[in-house]
């Protein structure tokens, strides 16, 4: 592994770009859950996490404008807001912000209280991304998520009566059905939501309803009928004004997430938090997971990178061609050996070749493990 | 008998060159292990099983690849000391030609027959090529130790073909050792010593020749008359070239220096020439100031039979297959290639081999020395087209071959096989081999048992599958020998294979019109189960010109269905799919389907 004690990784910021912050709190954990996060944490960690991020702030300093800003988790909305507001008034004095920076906040509704919102406006956020996943009890118990509908529908009208740019997670989960998502989507609309991630549950292991589906406790659907429910709900976002713009994103014109279309297009952006990611635009680095470690490397003045790779021409081609494909824009031509090669997917209908791109069909989204395995044996 | 001209002289009278031969398997190797052993010419920690088997392919796949020569020291009963110059040589047919060359640097031969299986298909024809060569033949019966051994039998048996007494035939197992000694005795007593003037100009004959990174090519040699000194300037009478002896001597386990090597020795001569095709095998080698007249006879020369292309499964790997290609012929000059373009499978290599196990060998050779991935096309057989403007061309890729409205005539190589087996399967033999467009020439019993069964057949149709639907139909007892006889004219016609509509040059195959139905089918059945159901359905067709003989089709799979977001951590998923390619390093991208390697063979593997 690069040495990281004297090497600072190469500057960040080439054209400007985004900053993620990983908040790893959780109130509770849910039963589908398996990202970075841990439940168990008090003020003293959490004081200890806010002083580790200033620290790696200053460590991964770069002089290039940022223009959006991401606190993620885990759930955000479990940090102290003053501890929040002393984070982002670091990135401020440490980094050029531009003007009209994007700040997104993820919270829980649970934990999105009034207060909350009155503070964050104060530091600078300007948009909501709120983790409802569903308005329906069955579901949101199946999910062992903490709220309730009602708490849910709270959170939404705080937030979109406080916040111009709010955007709220779905799960398409196991109880889901055709009416249920027309309702919601229908009142999320109505309160004034501009931006909906729609996802489709994934399984994994060691999680308590991966357990739960394999004793037979639950059970999980079918394929035709996720891919069904799917599209219903992609017509019915649309219906409503939610233009999908990347396989589980869907937006008001004008409120696409512009710090995740900064992923997809391969834009820097600095990740800063225990398991958060980063690259530079050539180097990209993935930092220790465990809280733990993480804070005891900073402490030591060491970059907290668990993983660092340089992607070669033929690694970039692929990150193209995977991220490209989760888009509307689409993947250009170039990447590809052989064009004609490709008449037989769009025949078929799982996507579409214009001029310059080749664009997945919402048929194709739903196949898009196997087409991105299909079209990696493809490229030039 | 063989018929001695020159006089033999001093230390001369105690040297004998002899070498083993047999059938395949037939204990070749291991009786040499005892002979060194019995000699002392090895001690304990040198040894190990048939130890002159030294490639790692020898070892793994237990069978002689490469005449291997030896020096051994040997006082006989009567207090006697001799120097014996043994050659191990193999046994598989593809090898044939290693045994003809060894032949010519020996006075006598050890023919190796098992007790339990006796006379089988090389055993004759390496006992023809013996006799050719007039040497001195001394039958051996091995494998007595074997509780299923029939001395009494195979004796008879050896007795009808040599026409020698039973008492001439050694009775050994190379296995404990019993007879072993008894066996040298008879090289000292039987085989004549070499014969020729040491004081004449330098005649010798290089009967193998390798590369050695750090020395260049090496002559194999024996010396006929003559003596060559270290240093001497050497004359190669058919090339014309001239090289230095920079280092001379004979063979233990490795090369021995010496200073001088005289006539009746078999040594060799190390040149420092950059190419082994500069000391060609069969040259006749003398002296620059002093060179001799006549040159030896030397040998046909070994061509290739069978051919197949071979390409890298990355077209990255070109490059390092041709080098490779280039020094693997530094040692095996039966091997040639030239290149060639697949609309297919890229840039690649028409390779031409001995045979198939010859072919089997150089893949897997390439593969793992030198750490590349083929693709190999069904091998084939070299085609003489006569077109109807009159020009005559040789094709050895099937998907070179003209329009049939452009052909006048096509002819293709015949063997003539030779096949020996138990009298209760005659009728089976004959069956598959008439199936396979032969014509019986011979039928002859050995024995009251055994049959030795004689045909001319297409060697495109041995190459496919013969040789197993013979071990099948005769549970293993049959074996086979061939030797090529002519091309002859037949018809014959290409077969193309269609993937999606669009013909796969590398799939092509010529068959004769009789069989091209069925074999469209098989072909496109064997296909289905080959090719790993994909995104899309697979078409497979196969056709005579524009006329679809057969089709078929591989399903599409769809995969579970997913839609997930994922943040930042875009290496993770980079990776997963870069291995899922690795996974596929097999597979060769043909338009939109990924065809794995074994379906470019998959005729090998049609059942008829
Ligand atoms: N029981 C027994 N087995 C033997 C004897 N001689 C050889 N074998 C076995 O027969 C097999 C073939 O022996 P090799 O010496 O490799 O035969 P080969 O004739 O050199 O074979 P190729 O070089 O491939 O033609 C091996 O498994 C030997 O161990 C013997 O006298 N008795
Ligand atoms: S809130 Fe999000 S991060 Fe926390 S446990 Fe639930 S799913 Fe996991
Ligand atoms: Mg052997």
């Amino acid at each position: 592994m690069i040495s990281r004690l004297v090497d600072k990784p190469p500057s960040l910021l080439k054209r400007g770009g985004g900053l993620y912050l990983h908040i790893p709190f959780c109130g509770s954990i849910c039963s589908y859950c398996h990202f970075n996060r841990i439940a168990e944490h008090d003020n003293n960690l959490r004081k200890q996490f806010t002083e580790s991020v200033i620290k790696e702030l200053k460590l991964r300093v770069d002089n290039l404008p940022l223009s959006t800003i991401y606190v993620g988790g885990g759930t955000p909305s479990q940090l102290e807001p003053e501890l929040l507001i002393e984070i982002l008034a670091s990135v401020r004095s440490l980094y050029k912000v531009i003007d009209d920076v994007e700040i997104t906040c993820e919270a829980n509704p649970e934990s999105f209280t009034a207060e909350l919102v009155e503070i964050w406006k104060s530091a600078g956020v300007n948009r909501i991304s709120l983790g409802v996943q569903s308005l329906d009890q069955g579901v949101l118990n199946a999910l062992g998520r903490q709220c309730n509908p009602e708490t849910a529908r709270a959170a939404l009208q705080l937030a979109t009566s406080s916040f111009s740019n709010v955007s709220a997670d779905w799960i398409l989960a196991p109880g889901c059905n055709v009416d249920q998502l027309k309702s919601a989507f229908n009142e999320a609309a109505e309160l004034g939501v501009k931006h909906i991630s729609f996802y489709i549950l994934e399984l994994h292991d060691k999680t308590k309803l991966s357990d739960r589906i394999l004793t037979g406790e639950l059970k999980m659907m079918q394929n035709d009928s996720i891919a069904e429910l799917y599209k219903a709900g992609v017509e019915i976002l649309e219906q409503q004004g939610f233009q999908q713009y990347e396989v589980s994103n869907f937006a008001i014109s004008g409120y696409e997430s512009k710090h995740n279309s900064a992923y997809w297009q391969r834009v820097p952006y600095i990740g800063i938090g225990p398991g958060a990611s980063g690259f530079d635009g050539e180097r990209r680095y993935t930092n220790k997971a465990g809280i733990k470690h993480w804070i005891s490397c900073i402490q030591s003045g060491e970059f907290p990178e668990d993983f660092v790779d340089y992607p070669c021409e033929k690694s970039q081609k692929l990150e193209q061609l995977f991220l490209g494909l989760r888009t509307k824009a689409g993947v250009s031509l170039e990447l590809f050996d052989n064009v004609e090669s490709l008449e037989q997917g769009a025949t078929i209908g799982l996507w579409e070749i214009n001029k310059h791109n080749l664009v997945l069909t919402l048929d194709g989204m739903l196949q898009i493990d196997a087409i991105e395995e299909h079209l990696a044996g493809q490229l030039g | 008998m063989a018929v001695h001209f020159l006089k033999t002289t001093g230390a001369m009278k105690d040297f004998r060159n002899f070498c083993i031969i047999a059938h395949i398997d037939h204990g070749k190797s291991t009786l040499a292990d005892r002979m060194l052993e019995v000699t002392g010419t090895l001690d304990r920690n040198q040894m190990q099983e048939q130890v002159l088997d030294s490639m790692d392919l020898e070892k793994e796949r237990g069978i002689t690849i490469k005449s291997h020569p030896i020096r051994m020291n040997f006082d006989s009963a009567s207090g006697a000391k001799f120097v014996l110059n043994l050659i191990d040589t193999p046994g598989h047919v593809d090898f044939h030609y290693e045994v003809s060359r060894s032949l010519a640097a020996c006075e006598g031969a050890i023919l190796v027959v098992d007790a339990v299986q006796g006379i089988q298909a090389q055993t004759i024809n390496n006992l023809y090529l013996a006799m050719e060569h007039d040497l001195e033949i001394i039958p051996v019966i091995n494998k007595i130790d074997l509780p299923a051994a029939r001395p009494e039998y195979v004796t008879e048996q050896i007795v009808d073909l040599l026409g020698c007494e039973p008492e001439e035939i050694l009775h050994v197992s190379a296995k404990t050792g019993e007879g072993v000694p008894e066996i040298l005795e008879a090289v000292i007593e039987r085989v004549p010593a070499p014969e020729g003037n040491s004081d004449a100009p330098l005649k010798a004959l290089i009967f193998d020749s390798i590369f050695d990174p750090f020395v260049g090519a090496i002559a194999y040699v024996r010396i006929m008359q003559g003596a060559i000194n270290k240093g001497d300037m050497i004359h190669l009478m058919q090339s014309g070239m001239e090289h230095e002896a920079n280092e001379i001597g004979w063979f233990r386990l490795t090369r021995v220096k010496k200073k001088i090597l005289s006539a009746g020795e078999v040594g060799y001569i190390a040149t420092g020439a950059k190419d082994v095709r500069h000391i060609r095998v069969g040259d006749t080698v003398t002296l620059a100031d002093n060179k001799c007249i006549e040159p030896l006879k030397g040998y046909v020369e070994a061509k290739p039979m069978v051919f197949s292309g071979f390409y890298p499964v990355d077209n990255d790997q070109y490059n390092d297959l041709q080098d490779a290609l280039t020094k693997i012929q530094l040692n095996d000059a039966s091997l040639t290639w030239e290149k060639e373009k697949s609309a297919a499978l890229g840039f690649g290599f028409r390779c031409g081999f001995l045979g198939l196990l010859h072919m089997e060998i150089m893949q897997e050779r390439l593969e793992r020395e030198y750490d590349l991935n083929l693709i190999a096309t069904l091998p084939n057989v070299e085609y003489e087209v006569t077109k109807k403007t009159g020009e005559t061309l040789l094709v050895e890729n099937p998907a070179l071959m003209p329009t049939p409205s452009e052909v006048e005539v096509v002819r293709e190589p015949f063997v003539k096989a030779s096949v020996i087996t138990p009298a209760e399967y005659i009728g089976p033999v004959i069956k598959i081999s008439l199936d396979r467009r032969g014509t019986q020439r011979k039928m002859e019993y050995i024995d009251t048992e055994r049959v030795n069964l004689e045909f001319d057949i297409p060697l495109s149709e041995l190459v496919v599958d013969y040789y197993d639907k013979l071990k099948s139909v005769t549970k293993g007892y049959a074996s086979l020998d061939y030797e090529y006889i002519e091309h002859r004219a037949g018809d014959l016609i290409k077969l193309d294979i269609l993937i999606n509509g669009d013909p796969v040059d590398a799939l092509a195959c010529i068959t004769h019109r009789s069989s091209a139905h069925d074999w469209g089918l098989e072909l496109c059945r064997k296909l289905k189960e080959l090719i790993p159901r994909q995104m899309f359905q697979v078409a497979i067709q196969a056709s005579i010109g524009s006329k679809v003989v057969a089709r078929t089709s591989v399903k599409a799979f769809r995969k579970n269905v997913t839609a997930k977001c994922y943040g930042g951590d875009i290496s993770r998923k980079r990776k997963l799919l870069e291995k899922q390619k690795a996974g596929k390093k097999r597979m060769k991208q043909i338009g939109s389907v990924e065809i794995p390697q074994e379906a470019f063979m998959a005729v090998l593997k049609v059942e008829r």
